[in-house]
């Protein structure tokens, strides 16, 4: 679920700072430009794990800004393919359920990754997965479940150029940088209020 | 910016945990601290919801005793040795603590052909030695009061904003 990414980048230390001590400096600067912010294609940065190296801080022209030369690793959430994780049901629509997580979002298990013969329920919003003729399983908003995750999808939110941002039609960027795809078809996926009352039984 | 390394390591919560609960005493520390300031706001933000997510039942993390010390690691790796799991499948059990054969088929591929029963028996039960089991009772009610706590929440929010757009 999380990682640890290695990173080299240039600290620019205000004088306001210096009284801080560089340490402590140099690790709320990191962590101001990272933390809660995603890198495309390395993940949703949490914060500085260690700092590998520093070089000695050199003052330019013009400011006073101290630049110093880092090296350092992010704790950094970037879930493997097939890892379990749990999370909460946000929202269901036709298309698929959604799932939240305290600190991430962008969860969609669409609906072709639930167990066969689930349906969307229009009257009540949910999906439902008929076990029996006689006996259906909820899948409730805000119920704590488990999924695995299929695929990432990565947007690239860089701005675009003048020409590409004069087109009026071209839509708006409305996508997250990170999103993830994941199944529930599984069994032991899906409500944990579902699999974990069976081990009193066989036990 | 420049990526060196893009993935130099594989954290499980555990050590996430750790990791945040030190930082978060250390920036309580700072509170009233007029050279230090607070923390940047982002951080303080990630640090909160992810503790927060580690806090909630079926977590691990969030029962009580705690499961997890410094030796956790090492104990379940030495009995579980001999199952020649993967790395990936070996960070799923330390953060999802599998109780029983349903939870640990989900995790560990090809379950059935790789193990017979009696391995099968053996690993949920050196998991749940090493990591000791959950008290099922008390995190069911806890999810089940959760979900009740939220869904009480939208709600409110909803009947809420219902006289605020009357107004507008």
């Amino acid at each position: 679920m999380f990682i640890l990414t290695k990173i080299a980048d240039l600290v620019q230390i205000h004088p306001s700072d210096l009284e801080k001590g560089h340490a402590q400096v140099i690790e709320d600067n990191i962590n101001a430009k990272y933390a809660n912010k995603v890198i495309q294609k390395i993940g949703l940065c949490i914060c500085m794990y260690d700092l590998l190296s520093a070089s000695d801080g050199l003052i330019g022209n013009g400011d006073g800004l101290v630049n110093v030369n880092v090296e350092f690793r992010l704790i950094v959430f970037r879930p493997f393919k097939n890892e379990v994780l749990i999370g909460r049901i946000s929202s269901a629509t036709d298309q698929g359920i959604r799932i939240r997580t305290a600190f991430f979002d962008e969860i969609f298990v669409p609906r072709d990754r639930l167990p066969e013969g689930s349906f969307f329920s229009r009257d009540e919003q949910n999906y439902q997965w008929p076990v029996s003729p006689a006996d259906k399983l909820f899948y409730d908003n805000h119920d704590t479940v488990r999924f695995r995750i299929e695929e990432e999808h990565w947007f690239d939110q860089s701005p675009l150029g003048p020409s590409a941002a004069n087109d009026l039609n071209a839509p708006a960027s409305a996508h997250s940088p990170y999103t993830l795809v994941a199944s529930m078809e599984d069994p032991g996926l899906g409500p944990c209020l579902w699999w974990d009352g069976e081990g009193e039984e066989e036990g | 910016m420049k990526i060196l390394e893009a993935q130099s390591a594989q954290l499980t919560n555990y050590e996430v945990y750790t990791h945040l609960t030190e930082l978060k005493r250390k920036s309580n520390e700072r509170v009233g601290n007029k050279v230090l300031g607070r923390p940047p706001g982002n951080l303080e933000t990630i640090v909160r919801e992810i503790l927060d997510y580690f806090d909630q039942a079926p977590n691990p993390l969030a029962s009580k005793p705690f499961p997890y010390n410094e030796s956790t690691i090492r104990n379940l790796l030495l009995r579980l040795r001999e199952f020649r799991f993967s790395k990936s499948e070996i960070i799923m059990m330390i953060n999802l603590r599998p109780a029983n054969l349903g939870n640990l088929n989900t995790i560990v591929e090809e379950l059935e052909g790789r193990f017979d029963d009696e391995q099968q028996e053996a690993i949920v039960g050196a998991i749940c030695e090493v990591l000791g089991k959950a008290d099922e009772e008390a995190e069911r009610l806890a999810m089940t009061n959760n979900a009740n706590q939220a869904r009480k929440e939208s709600m409110d929010q909803e009947s809420r904003q219902e006289p605020m757009d009357t107004d507008g």
